[in-house]
């Protein structure tokens, strides 16, 4: 029995010896304070949400004396791998990263952190937690729900309706449409007619919805996942003439405010970007300078509803002060 | 495999062959998962089995040490399980077993003991907003603060008009005003019941559908164990004692989800 036990401790020392390999990531984050430059990595600027978020980000670093590289990775995933291999290359102090894919961009944040880079993602989740040091992204849900309420009470909760879902990969698509249908759900009288994901684009949009109309011209709503596809279809509705279908967005674009002024557009929920891409820039500058970070790693921030009555607060994805 | 389960100590962070235990871990760490299982001749055996196996050579042990670890790969951990986040982990997340852990134990006493009296923090309130949160409230980052709340109002109207039921209160002293309203369902609007807690944070759940799935639980339970028994009829011009939580919007919109109500006089 005695030796047993002994053959047990020894299996129990090698277990343990031999997983000392595996608590390397853990420690690799103090090689890069010599450099003084911030990679700013996200989506294709096309889009205003994503210019808006890289600029107001640029701006705060060369605000804090930072070097900085602008870079797009326009939503795929093996681009996004090589620019953040370009910020390794450049030994980049820190990242802000709008990631390409909540399960795609585990292991580019993962290797970054390998050698030794800190990132800070902006706007869209990765589905892992302890990688990155910081995960800022708008409180979806409960701008999801914002909308969602709105576009009911519009509805007189009844009616049918249409959703367009956004990019499938995107946990921020998933999240607006289970807010959407969590809220809508609850309305027994209201009836989803179509639901198609348009993937974010707002040409696509426009088709999807040219086509939805062939065989739902009775509908009396389209709750939209974004504001690009929200354009979209209030575009092809007012080709088709059915100027009072309501169009509810997401994002709180410049276009869809002044949509929302023009009577287009019925709400939308806007979505802090410039707030959010700030407060990553300065949450890398206190790490680049601390090394370490007292913030919890994923914050959300809350999202506003924009309506013909207050639609004349707001700027570029950002409350006028 | 439970007996096979190690702490590293020199390491906090980190969990060693960690497949299914569970584990009182709630800050995000890193796992290391194996699909290797331990087979039976080298995990802990009963007395009656003792002398029925030969001692296995060192060299062997050796080598099943690295056959286990060869499989390796590090995870993070889910804070909410403490299990190793793989994909099948991370849809297992039931937010209805999560309430149903949390909501006799945790939720219902931190509303009956935690809360400040409604009147005395709307009159803070009113007189001076930052301070009368930063005692009273409860907020992640730069959110709006929640308010865990109880007290004591009349009636004045029960409006189920929208499923967003509401009862209308008049807030002592008694002026035939509404300052305030209790949320009936069946419809929950926000999510103040998850947010005034503060053992519940966005930074426990493994992405943002997780964190909504919480706060639906949590309606669904309060309106199946709380507000789906209420005698709504029986409620109109009575006086109602009242626990329940708030976000802050405005002085003119305090919305309250209550986990309790029940009718002051009513013997």
């Amino acid at each position: 029995m005695p030796i047993r036990i002994n053959r047990f401790a020894l299996l129990l020392v090698t277990l343990l010896l031999m997983t000392t390999g595996c608590q390397q990531n853990q420690e690799a984050g103090d090689t890069a304070e010599a450099s003084n430059l911030i990679v700013i990595i996200t989506p294709s600027h096309d889009n205003p949400f994503f210019k808006t978020e890289a600029q107001a980000a640029d701006a705060r670093a060369q605000e804090l004396g930072y070097n900085t590289l602008v870079l797009a990775h326009n939503g795929d995933a093996a681009l996004q791998d090589q620019l953040m291999d370009t910020a390794i290359a450049q030994n980049a102090a820190a990242i802000v990263l709008d990631n390409a894919g909540a399960d795609a961009s585990i292991a580019a944040v993962q290797k970054a952190r390998d050698a030794g880079i800190p990132s800070f993602l902006i706007d869209r989740e990765i589905n892992a937690n302890g990688i990155a040091v910081a995960q800022i992204v708008s409180n979806n849900y409960q701008g999801a729900v914002l909308g969602a309420e709105e576009f009911v009470r519009l509805m007189g909760e009844a009616g049918s309706y249409v959703e367009l879902l956004g990019k499938e990969s995107d946990t921020n698509a998933q999240i607006r449409s289970q807010g959407y249908n969590d809220i809508i759900g609850q309305f027994p009288e209201m009836t989803l007619v179509a639901q198609q994901s348009a993937n974010w684009s707002q040409p696509e949009a426009f088709e999807k919805m040219e086509t939805i109309i062939q065989a739902h011209p009775n509908i009396k709503g389209v709750i939209s996942g974004n504001d690009t596809m929200a354009l979209g279809a209030a575009a092809a509705l007012k080709a088709a003439g059915m100027d009072d279908v309501i169009v509810v967005g997401f994002d709180g674009s410049p276009d869809v405010v002044a949509a929302i002024k023009a009577g287009d557009i019925a709400a939308t929920v806007l979505q802090p970007a410039a707030q959010i891409a700030q407060m990553a820039v300065d949450q890398a500058d206190a790490y680049i300078r601390t090394g370490t970070s007292d913030l919890p790693e994923k914050q959300a921030v809350d999202c506003e509803l924009v309506t013909p009555e207050n639609a004349d607060q707001f700027g570029v994805f950002a409350r006028l002060n | 495999m439970g007996s096979m389960v190690m702490e590293n100590t020199s390491a906090p962070n980190f969990k060693i062959c960690h497949l299914d235990e569970p584990s009182e871990e709630r800050s995000p760490t890193f796992g290391v998962s194996s699909a290797w299982e331990i087979s039976p001749p080298f995990s802990r055996r009963d007395d009656t089995q003792r002398e029925g196996w030969g001692i296995p050579p060192c060299g062997f042990l050796l080598a099943l040490a690295f056959l286990l670890l060869a499989g390796c790969e590090i995870r993070p951990l889910d804070p909410a399980t403490g299990k190793a986040i793989i994909e099948e982990a991370q849809q297992a997340f039931d937010a209805t077993s999560f309430v149903a852990e949390n909501w006799e134990a945790r939720v219902l006493p931190t509303v009956r003991n935690d809360s400040v009296d409604l009147n005395t923090l709307l009159a803070a309130l009113q007189a001076d907003q930052e301070a009368a949160s930063a005692t009273y409230g409860h907020r992640e980052g730069t959110r709006p603060y929640n308010f865990i709340v109880q007290g004591t109002g009349r009636v004045l109207e029960v409006d189920t008009t929208s499923r967003a039921g509401l009862v209308l209160l008049d807030l002592p002293p008694y002026d035939g005003t509404s300052e305030a309203s209790l949320q009936i369902g069946p419809v929950i609007r926000g999510t103040a019941l998850r947010d005034a807690l503060p053992f519940i944070t966005f930074d426990q759940f493994a992405n943002q559908l997780e964190y909504a799935n919480v706060s639906n639980a949590m309606h669904t339970r309060l309106v199946e164990t709380v507000l789906a028994k209420l005698d709504l009829q029986a409620l109109t011009s009575q006086e109602v004692r009242f626990a329940g939580v708030f976000t802050f919007r405005s002085l003119d919109a305090v919305m309250i989800t209550p986990v309790e109500i029940r009718v002051e006089n009513a013997e």
